[in-house]
């Protein structure tokens, strides 16, 4: 919807300014609750929280122009509403990282055969200290029978797939290198005797040992797991 | 006034159709994702609604920066470059404009989103068309940052570090020249993009050459590209949380599906050129050197995003034919690498 006007209030820039400060807001008031790393990698955080100051001082640029002539001001509805929509989805949903609902099966476990830059995953490690990034290319890395026995102590969320037996579940974490949009999924199974008492995305600690099951590369399981509920990490996601 | 100055195009906006209609799925996802008075019948959808908006917040948040830069770059060069000095530092000719916009990316490092603010107002002013097609496609891979990202994740792999630079210079040259020569180039601008004179264009009078002037000259092309960015990270994050990953690899066997396949996921996507590489990573192990090339090439240049913010600046024509010229040539040179490197 579009109108031409000439009246002496410039609604166009009142509405925009007020959408611009609104975002700008939006990006601030995020950054101030910590929750900006539920949708980016924090090395962007501090751009965004820049880009939402500048966004502010662009939208109160704006508003400060509603009592003047509109000139070729046109009300845009279909870009004001766009505009809504991060503010009101940013605002009215709850901020919760990538869970369950987002991964693909097939998916897990395949973020890169070639080339490791979270470190250094070798055969001496203490594999306790092991992050699943770690885990997921020692499959690529190490060979099977130095990873079998090996102690595990690892904090992700719960995903069961749909043909997963009720006594077992994926220890899940996302994998972020620039924004969520780009995530990929890394996990361990995990068999315990509670695993059907534990709702899909609580977080967990999972401690054990390591089994192979055979398949190709062999699936590492955690046989004899200890599962534990823990509160969300400030930081869900892990980085390459 | 230049040589070579292209026509004003008649008065035509690039608009939203049917605009009060955008407020329903707005609507409707803030209600699915809050979980607020849902029927039971409808709750299973609202964890799904949820991931939708987390990954449109996160594409947003993350391109927003970027956005924001080039508008106020954008914003300088409307009010401090005159078109007089616009026209003397950019070659006329088409081949000499292309390769300038092609290259321009390495002194501008910014992604597809900051380009398009900054190629809009250069092409306001008067830069030749060519130079403003082939910075949009190239700049956001010739650039340092990209180019570091690229050798980074493939451990400086001369075929494809090489390949991704020189087939995106190729391409985007090829596809500003081809526009060059298409005729009624009247058409080929966005209407605000038309107009070129020094007036900014904005709908604003008189502004000053200060801080003031530069933010109030911002506000409106920011309401402008944003709109195109909302709408493109919203339907690249209702396409990844209801298209799974693994249907669409599960397609891409042989040398020519497995570049159509990956093409696709570029395009929906819509991920950062500074990241992508370490995507494409992560599908080295399924994908040969060809498809590879082809989803690093393709993405910068066509994705849902940047594709839509393109109509701030070109016309839907114009977008057209670049996609026209461009994914067929990506496509080519996918599956000729495919065929000849094992």
């Amino acid at each position: 919807m579009m109108s031409q006007t000439n009246e002496p209030t410039n609604w166009a820039a009142g509405i925009e300014g007020c959408l611009l400060v609104g975002l700008g807001t939006l990006l601030l008031r995020k950054g101030w609750e910590g929750t900006l790393p539920l949708y980016i990698h924090p090395r962007y955080v501090p751009l965004a929280l820049a880009a939402g100051a500048l966004v502010l001082l662009i939208g109160a640029a704006r508003l400060l122009e509603v009592g003047r002539a509109a000139g070729r001001a046109e009300l845009r509805a279909g870009a004001y509403a766009l505009l809504l929509a991060p503010l009101l989805l940013g605002l009215l949903v709850p901020a919760r990282p990538a869970g369950a609902a987002l991964i693909d099966p097939q998916q897990l476990n395949t973020a890169g055969g070639r080339g490791y830059r979270g470190g250094n995953v070798l055969a001496t490690d203490d594999s306790r200290g092991w992050t699943l990034y770690d885990w997921m290319f020692a499959r690529y890395t190490l060979a099977p029978e130095q990873l079998a026995g090996r102690p595990v102590d690892v904090v992700g969320f719960v995903y069961r797939a749909p043909d997963q037996p009720a006594d077992e579940f994926y220890v899940t974490r996302y994998v972020v290198a620039c924004c969520i949009a780009d995530r990929s999924g890394t996990s361990l199974v995990v068999r315990a005797p509670n695993a059907a008492t534990l709702a899909p995305d609580s977080w967990v600690r999972v401690s054990g040992s390591v089994a192979l099951r055979p398949a190709q590369p062999p699936e590492l399981v955690v046989a004899d797991a200890q599962v534990q509920r823990v509160p969300q990490p400030a930081e869900p996601y892990l980085y390459p | 006034m230049r040589s070579e100055s292209l026509p004003i195009a008649p008065a035509r906006r690039a608009r939203l159709p049917l605009g009060w209609l955008w407020y329903v799925p707005v609507v409707l996802l803030v209600w699915l994702g809050s979980g607020w008075a849902l029927p039971p019948t409808l709750v299973p959808l609202t964890l799904r609604a949820q991931g939708l908006v987390t990954i449109f917040l996160g594409i947003f948040f993350e391109a927003f920066p970027f956005v924001v830069a080039g508008v106020l770059v954008s914003a300088v060069v409307g009010l401090w470059i005159s078109e007089a000095r616009i026209q003397r530092h950019i070659p006329r000719g088409p081949v000499g404009a292309a390769l300038t916009g092609a290259l321009l990316g390495l002194a501008v490092p910014v992604c597809e989103c900051g380009t398009v603010p900054l190629a809009r107002r250069l092409l306001h002013k008067g830069a030749p068309l060519p130079f403003g097609v082939a910075f949009l496609l190239a700049a956001p891979v010739i650039n340092p940052v990209v180019i570091a990202s690229t050798a980074v994740a493939f451990n400086g792999d001369p075929l494809i570090l090489g390949g991704r630079v020189g087939l995106t210079l190729l391409i985007a040259l090829t596809a500003a020249l081809v526009i060059a020569r298409l005729p009624q180039p009247e058409r080929l601008l966005a209407p605000q993009t038309a107009l070129h004179n020094d007036d900014c264009g904005c709908g604003h009078g008189e502004h000053e050459r200060t801080l003031g002037g530069v933010l109030r000259h911002s506000a409106s092309e920011l309401v402008e590209m944003c709109r195109w960015l909302i709408l493109g990270a919203l339907l690249a994050a209702t396409m990844q949380t209801f298209v799974p990953q693994s249907l669409l690899l599960s397609l891409g066997d042989g040398p020519l599906l497995s570049v159509l396949v990956l093409m696709a996921l570029a395009l929906l996507l819509s991920v950062c050129s500074t990241v992508d590489a370490f995507l494409a990573l992560a599908l080295s192990t399924a994908f040969g050197p060809g498809a590879l090339l082809a989803f690093l090439v393709f993405g910068p240049m066509i994705d849902i995003k940047s594709g839509l913010m393109f109509l701030t600046t070109l016309s839907p024509r114009a977008v057209a034919w670049i996609l026209a010229i461009v994914t067929p040539l990506v496509l080519a040179a996918g599956v000729l690498i495919n065929l000849l490197v094992p």
